[in-house]
């Protein structure tokens, strides 16, 4: 495009200063919804998909009185401290009816030497671990040794190593992105605990008498073998721990949850169609009263031997710069709401929500922006080429 | 005149923004005990009146020069806004306070905000279009 014609483009956007002005309103409104629509619905997708991998346990046996906080922990990955005698874990393993039972033990917040932000130290055993492993970003080949660790996707670890409380520890693997406060937890094998609570003793940090305590476990998770209710376990294990423990459902959470999901996208949807077909129709109005206030100067620049073509193609490419502008200030604006608040979106609804990643938010806008493009398009097209197809000489006549 | 009245209408919309945003908007997370949150609030205040100041001044300068010194002081201002939540006095350390959830994302926000008007600001001005 040549200079003059792009300076005749931009001046004729100008001329018709207000009704453009309106499109562009209208275009960047599109686009902020649909931007807004696609993310939060996205990464509540995404966040629940996650779930459901991190809920891989029938059920999950808590101290009594801790069943609020161990369900948050699920849910937003918030450590909590409670804890119960690590006794109670042989007790479990007896019970018939069970396939799979793992235990951890939380330690929460405990500053460390390489983060600017506490991390939450989780122990856990890898030999009978089915709950930590669905999310393990990067397979580890040998054994979870003492000194080694996993870590969550938001601990950087220079030189694959971690230094907590004046020790240098192997990151042998890190876990893939949740969206929760578990993307800032390093786990740990159950064998290392003892020796990392004395270092964290000898430094300094707090730690509670419950914490220094060597044989506790925060929690038991159960896979209940197929065949067997899980009632059943429960009450067996009622009978040989006692009434000490409470029984949190991760699965049945994770189906409330997804049950949930269901309607909040429905609602998002019916939304975004209802205003899409809104602003879609403002679009049609405002195109048809641009092209129809435009009939006088087609005609006039037919009669200076402009082709219909040229002029069509005129026409487009001032649509097309308008919904460029449009389409991507709409993108800005809408991330600018959706991106930094996605963590404060989730928690709203209370629900797991996971955010797009760089790649993933550019893609969007890349086809937020295509999908406008194609709708404003359709919607200009039909006016365009009928503004053009009227003989000039009925054009002016009419305009007289 | 157009131009300089809206992008001083916009400074001063944005340095309330900023004084809002840990105070009313999306306020810090409140306890007794003052955390890292709260010295970072009040720093924030601080930015946010010069931001309004800078903008209320800018209002009534005509010199196309100082108005385009306001502006590059309004964008490098809006890097304060971060600098202090994200490096000189921090947020609490935990990822799901209400200062990391809400306050720092609205403060991103703002930041941004800041540095898109100044420098379209900036462009306006450096171009030598007229304003008045």
């Amino acid at each position: 495009m040549n200079l003059q014609r792009r300076k005749s483009i931009l001046k004729d956007i100008r001329r018709h200063g207000f009704f453009n002005a309106c499109l562009l309103a209208t275009i960047v409104l599109l686009s902020v919804m649909l931007l807004s629509g696609t993310v939060v619905s996205t990464s509540l997708r995404k966040g629940m998909k996650n779930m459901q991998q991190r809920l891989g346990a029938d059920i999950m046996l808590v101290p009594k009185g801790s069943k609020e906080k161990a369900e948050n922990m699920l849910l937003e990955g918030s450590r909590s401290t409670f804890y119960f005698d690590d006794s109670v874990y042989e007790k479990v393993e007896s019970i018939n009816g069970i396939s799979q039972v793992t235990s951890q033990c939380f330690l929460k917040s405990l500053s460390a030497d390489c983060c600017s932000s506490e991390v939450e130290i989780v122990f856990f055993d890898p030999e009978t671990d089915f709950v930590v492993a669905p999310w393990i970003e990067t397979e580890y080949k040998s054994g979870l040794s003492g000194d080694a660790v996993i870590v969550g996707s938001d601990i950087s670890s220079e030189d694959g190593t971690i230094k907590l409380f004046g020790q240098d520890y192997p990151v042998v693997s890190k876990m893939a992105r949740t969206g929760t406060a578990l993307d800032s937890s390093v786990y740990f094998s159950s064998e290392a605990k003892d020796g990392l609570l004395k270092n964290a003793e000898e430094k300094g940090s707090f730690l509670t008498e419950d914490q220094k305590k060597s044989g506790v476990l925060s929690s038991i998770f159960i896979n209940v073998k197929e065949g067997h209710a899980v009632d059943d376990v429960i009450e067996d294990a009622h009978k040989s721990i006692g009434d000490i423990f409470d029984v949190v459902y991760p699965k049945k959470l994770h189906a409330s949850l997804a049950g949930s999901l269901v309607k909040i996208t429905g609602v998002v949807n019916v939304i975004s169609i209802s205003l899409g077909a809104f602003l879609v129709a403002i679009l049609l109005i405002i195109n048809s009263i641009i092209m129809r206030s435009r009939k006088h100067e087609v005609a006039l620049l037919r009669v200076l031997g402009h082709t219909k073509k040229r002029l069509v193609g005129k026409l487009v490419t001032e649509m097309g710069l308008i919904c460029l502008a449009g389409s991507f200030s709409g993108c800005t604006l809408g991330a600018l709401v959706v991106i930094p608040f996605g963590r404060y979106i989730g928690m709203s609804l209370n629900m797991p929500y996971l955010g797009p990643g760089f790649y993933g938010t550019v893609l969007t806008v890349a086809l937020i922006i295509s999908s406008v493009f194609l709708i404003v398009f359709l919607a200009s097209i039909f006016f365009i080429i009928h503004t053009t197809n009227i003989e000039p000489y009925l054009a002016l006549r009419r305009e007289e | 005149m157009k131009n300089r009245t809206v992008f001083a209408a916009a400074f001063v919309l944005i340095g309330l923004l900023v004084i809002l945003a840990p105070t009313v908007l999306f306020a810090v997370c409140e306890s007794e005990k003052k955390m890292a949150c709260y010295y970072t609030g009040k720093a924030v205040i601080g930015i946010g009146i010069l931001i309004v100041a800078l903008g209320v001044v800018y209002f009534f300068l005509k010199n196309k020069g100082t108005r385009l010194g306001i502006a590059i002081a309004e964008f490098f201002t809006s890097g304060l806004v971060l600098a202090f939540p994200l490096k000189l006095t921090g947020l609490c350390k935990m990822s799901d306070m209400a200062c990391r959830v809400k306050t720092l994302p609205a403060l991103i926000v703002v930041s941004i905000l800041l540095v898109i008007v100044s420098l379209i600001d900036i462009f306006f001005l450096a171009k030598g279009e007229k304003s008045e």
